[in-house]
C-alpha cells in the first residue's frame, strides 16, 4: 500500500532523514518510534505529499507521490500531531468540507459523520465552532475527517495525544477494523506499550536513519519494546 | 519579575514589526530603517495635522481670554484619540491575550502580570495623548512662555490622562469580550463597532480643515458639551491654564476610578482570564447536509472566514465602503457639478469615466486577496493534504475578494450611470473598466500573498494588516491604475480617445490577468504546497 524506497530528505545542510526504505502492506498497522527529532514527522510528511524530498520515491498504492499527488491524496488520509483545523468552522461544517474535497457523497457523508461521531462521543458539540474544541475533540474531529472518505491508507502523527482513555480505546479498535477490511495505517508514537500491543510491524528511526523494523517479534523477541528501543538509543549515542 | 513581564510584552510587539514569515528571520537594518522612517513619518503627519489645528484656535481663543477652553479642547481630544487608540489593544492584551493561561500556571502574582499589560497599554496611550498635547502645547508656548505650574499642570496632566481614557477602555474591552463570549456573531458587532470608530476617524480627518472654524463659533456649545461629555478634559485646561484647585479634582478623578479599576480588574483577572470563550452553546441538530464541488466548496470555506474575521473584513474591505462615495457626492451635488458642466461642457464626457476611475482607487486599497494565505496560519496543512489542485486553492482565495468587490461595484456602477450620464461607448469602458481592475487586483493579492506569506501570526489581525504582500497589493495597484493614467495625460491624448485608450487597459488588465492565472498553475502552486 504504502512504499518509501530510499527516502531522504535535507532541511538546508541538515539531513532529517537519510536513506529510509519501509514498505507497508494492506491490513497491517505500522508503528513508527523515535526520539524527539528523529525524522517521524518529516517521514510521514513526505509520504502525505506536504514536504516535497530531494531523494528516493514514495508510492501509494502503486501511484507516486510525485508524479501524481492528488490520486495518492484521494486514497488516504492525514492526521497530524497538533490537529491546527479551520476554527471558523462549526465541527459539522468542518467534516462537510472534508467530504466535499474527496467529493464523498450525500448520504455516505451523513452516514459515516453520525456514526463515527457517536462513537467519538462528539455528536452533542458538532454546532459548536472548531475555535471552543478542547485539544481532544479536535483531535477526534480530525481522527473524524480522516475517515469520512474511507481511505485505503492512514498516516497518523501521535495520534492519541490528548484523547480521552474510551477515545483512545475505540480508535483503536477503529484502527484494526481498517485494516481488517483491507486498509493499512502508519502512524507515529511515544508510547511504547501501545506499539507493541497495536502494531503488527514497527520501524525505530533514529537521527534520520532506520535502525530497526519488522513485526515484533522480529524487532524485540523476548524482550519488550521499551528495552529495545532504549538498547538501541544506547548503542547509537 | 514585573520588569521581565514587561520586556516580554514589548519583545512580542518588536518581534511582530521586525520578523518575517515562519522561519523567524529577522528583518534586514534597510527594512527595520525603512519601518522607523515610515513610523515618524506617521508621527510627524499627525503632530502636523493637531499643530495646525491648536494654531487656528489659539488667536481666538487668547483674544477673547479663553486659554481654559483652548486646554480642555486639547485634552478632550487626546482623551478620545487615547480611547480610540486602545480600546482594541486593551480587549486582545487584557481579555483575549493566549498567553494568559500559561502566565497563570506560573508562580506569578495575577496582578502583576494585569499590571505588566496595563504598562504597555498605558504606554501606547501616552503616544496617542502626546500626539495631541505636545503640537497644542508648543503652539501655545510659542507665543506665550508658560509658567512653571502651568508647564508642571502639562506635564503632570499628559501623564495622567492616559489612565482617564485606559480606564474608559478597560470598561469597553470588558464589555466587547462579554457580548463576545455571549453572541453567535462576535465578528459583525466588532466589525459594526470598528466601522463606527473609522467612521469618526474619517469624519475628523476630513474635517480637521474647518474643525477650528467651527469651534471658535460656537464656543459656548464646545465649552458646554466638554463640561458634561469631557468633564475630565474641562479640569485639566482649567489646571494648565492655573487653577491648582481643579487640576487636583482632574488627578483625583483620574487616578481614582483608575485605582477602583485596577482592584476590580486583580480581583476577578483569573475569572476573566479564563473565561469560556466559545460563546454561546450550540446544540447539534442532524439536518440534510449540502454537497458542493470542490471548487465551490473552497470559495464557501473562503467566504465563512472572511465572515468570521472583523479584522480581515476591516483591513481588507475598508476601501469598498469608499467605492460609492464617488457617485453618491455627485449625486448629492448635482447642481454644483451641472454648473461646473454649464461652463465647461466639453467636460461632461469625463465625468463617468473619472467615477470609473474613482472606483478603481478605492479598489487599490482592498486587499482581502492579499491576506487570504497568511490567515490559513498554521492549518495551512489542510490544503496541502488534500487532494486539491493548487491552483484551484489560489484561484478560490482571488474569487473571495472579486464576490465580496462585485455587489459594491454593481451599486457604483448604477450609481455612476444615473449620475453622470455619457455617450454608449462610455457606458461600456464604465463597466469593464473597473471589472478589469476588479479580476486583475483580487488575482494579483493571492498571487502576492503566495510569494509573501505570513504564516506565524498569534493573533488573525496581523495576517491581513501587517506583512510585505499588503503593502506590495497595494502599490502594485496603484502604480497599475496611475501608470496608464499619466501616460495619457501627459503624452497619449494627442493620439487617443479616452475611451479608446480605456478600452486599452482593460485589455491589459485583462492580458495580466490572465498571466496571473498561468502563474497559479505553476509558480504559485510550488510556492503553495512549499509553504
Amino acid at each position: 500500500m504504502l512504499k518509501i524506497e530510499h527516502l531522504t530528505k535535507r532541511y538546508g545542510a541538515k539531513t532529517a532523514v537519510s536513506d529510509l526504505s519501509l514498505h507497508i502492506r494492506p491490513g497491517e498497522i505500522y508503528g513508527f518510534i523515535g526520539h524527539n527529532g528523529a525524522g517521524k514527522t518529516t517521514t510521514l510528511k513526505s509520504c502525505c505529499g506536504i514536504l516535497a524530498f530531494e531523494e528516493g520515491e514514495i508510492t501509494i498504492g502503486g501511484v507516486s507521490i510525485r508524479q501524481d499527488p492528488i490520486a495518492c491524496k484521494k486514497m488516504m488520509a492525514y492526521i497530524p500531531d497538533n490537529p491546527d483545523l479551520y476554527a471558523f468552522l462549526s465541527g459539522v461544517k468542518y467534516l462537510n468540507f472534508v467530504a466535499d474535497m474527496y467529493g464523498v457523497g450525500k448520504a455516505e457523508r451523513e452516514e459515516r459523520i453520525a456514526r463515527y461521531a457517536d462513537m467519538l462521543e462528539l455528536t452533542e458539540d458538532l454546532a459548536q465552532p472548531v475555535s471552543a474544541y478542547s485539544h481532544g475533540m479536535k483531535q477526534k474531529l480530525a481522527v473524524i475527517s480522516a475517515l469520512i472518505h474511507e481511505p485505503k491508507l492512514i498516516i497518523m502523527d501521535e495520534p492519541f495525544v490528548g484523547l480521552d482513555p474510551k477515545a483512545t480505546h475505540t480508535l483503536k479498535g477503529l484502527m484494526r477494523d481498517i485494516c481488517d477490511r483491507g486498509g493499512a495505517i502508519f502512524f507515529s508514537t511515544h508510547v511504547l506499550e501501545v506499539a507493541e500491543k497495536l502494531c503488527d510491524r514497527v520501524a525505530i528511526i533514529r537521527q534520520g536513519k532506520l535502525v530497526a523494523n519488522g513485526t515484533m517479534e522480529e524487532v524485540s523477541g523476548d524482550a519488550s519494546l521499551e528495552e529495545v528501543f532504549l538498547e538501541l538509543e544506547g548503542d547509537n549515542a | 519579575m514585573l520588569k521581565t513581564l514587561v520586556a516580554v510584552r514589548f519583545r512580542a510587539l518588536i518581534s511582530g514589526l521586525f520578523k518575517s514569515r515562519r522561519q523567524s528571520k529577522k528583518l534586514g537594518a534597510g527594512k527595520k530603517i525603512l519601518i522607523g522612517l515610515l513610523g515618524v513619518y506617521v508621527v510627524a503627519v499627525y503632530a502636523a495635522l493637531f499643530g495646525m489645528m491648536f494654531y487656528g484656535l489659539y488667536d481666538p481663543f487668547s483674544a477673547v481670554g479663553m486659554m481654559p477652553l483652548y486646554f480642555a479642547v486639547m485634552a478632550f481630544m487626546a482623551l478620545v484619540l487615547g480611547f480610540a487608540g486602545s480600546v482594541f489593544a486593551t480587549q486582545s492584551q487584557l481579555y483575549d491575550a493566549n498567553d494568559n493561561e500559561l502566565l497563570l500556571s506560573m508562580p506569578i502574582r495575577p496582578w502583576m502580570i494585569l499590571l505588566s499589560r496595563m504598562i504597555v497599554l498605558y504606554l501606547t496611550n501616552l503616544l496617542f495623548t502626546a500626539l495631541v498635547m505636545i503640537p497644542a502645547g508648543v503652539v501655545s508656548w510659542i507665543h506665550q512662555a508658560p509658567t512653571a505650574g502651568s508647564l508642571a499642570a502639562f506635564v503632570l496632566g499628559m501623564l495622567m490622562l492616559p489612565l482617564g481614557s485606559l480606564t474608559l477602555s478597560c470598561i469597553f474591552g470588558w464589555l466587547f469580550a462579554w457580548i463576545g463570549s455571549h453572541m453567535r456573531n462576535r465578528s459583525i458587532v466588532s466589525l459594526v463597532v470598528s466601522v463606527g470608530f473609522f467612521g469618526l476617524y474619517f469624519y475628523f480627518i476630513s474635517r480637521s480643515s474647518e474643525l477650528p472654524q467651527m469651534i471658535v463659533q460656537n464656543t459656548d456649545k464646545v465649552a458646554g458639551f466638554i463640561r458634561t461629555a469631557g468633564w475630565r478634559a474641562w479640569q485639566l485646561g482649567q489646571g494648565i491654564a492655573g487653577s491648582a484647585g481643579t487640576f487636583g479634582l482632574f488627578a483625583l478623578s483620574v487616578l481614582a476610578p483608575f485605582a477602583l479599576a485596577m482592584a476590580v480588574l486583580s480581583r476577578s483577572f483569573i475569572g476573566i482570564a479564563t473565561r469560556n470563550k466559545g460563546g454561546v452553546k450550540i446544540k447539534y441538530r442532524r439536518r440534510e447536509m449540502r454537497v458542493m464541488s470542490q471548487k465551490r466548496a473552497l470559495l464557501a470555506k473562503e467566504l465563512r472566514h472572511f465572515g468570521a474575521s472583523a479584522a480581515w473584513m476591516l483591513n481588507g474591505g475598508l476601501g469598498l465602503l469608499f467605492m460609492l462615495v464617488g457617485p453618491i457626492m455627485v449625486l448629492s451635488n448635482a447642481d454644483f457639478i451641472q454648473t461646473i458642466l454649464n461652463a465647461f461642457p466639453e467636460a461632461s464626457q469625463y465625468v463617468m469615466l473619472l467615477l470609473a476611475l474613482f472606483e478603481c482607487l478605492t479598489m487599490t486599497m482592498c486587499t482581502i486577496s492579499a491576506g487570504s494565505v497568511s490567515v490559513e496560519g498554521r492549518s495551512i496543512w489542510l490544503m496541502q493534504a488534500m487532494p486539491l489542485d493548487a491552483k484551484d486553492v489560489l484561484l478560490s482565495k482571488a474569487l473571495l475578494q472579486l464576490v465580496v468587490t462585485l455587489p459594491f461595484l454593481a451599486v457604483a456602477t448604477a450609481l455612476t450611470w444615473i449620475a453622470a450620464p455619457a455617450g454608449p461607448l462610455m457606458y461600456v469602458v464604465s463597466l469593464v473598466l473597473p471589472l478589469s481592475f476588479a479580476v486583475m487586483t483580487s488575482l494579483l493579492g493571492a498571487a502576492l500573498n503566495v510569494r509573501f506569506p505570513r504564516l506565524d501570526w498569534t493573533s488573525e489581525a496581523v495576517a491581513v494588516k501587517q506583512g510585505m504582500s499588503i503593502l506590495a497589493a497595494m502599490g502594485a495597484n496603484m502604480a497599475l491604475l496611475a501608470t496608464p493614467v499619466v501616460l495619457w495625460a501627459v503624452w497619449l491624448n494627442k493620439w487617443i480617445s479616452p475611451e479608446i485608450m480605456s478600452l486599452v487597459v482593460t485589455a491589459l488588465y485583462a492580458g495580466i490577468s490572465a498571466l496571473l492565472c498561468r502563474y497559479f498553475g505553476r509558480g504559485g502552486a510550488r510556492r503553495l504546497a512549499a509553504l
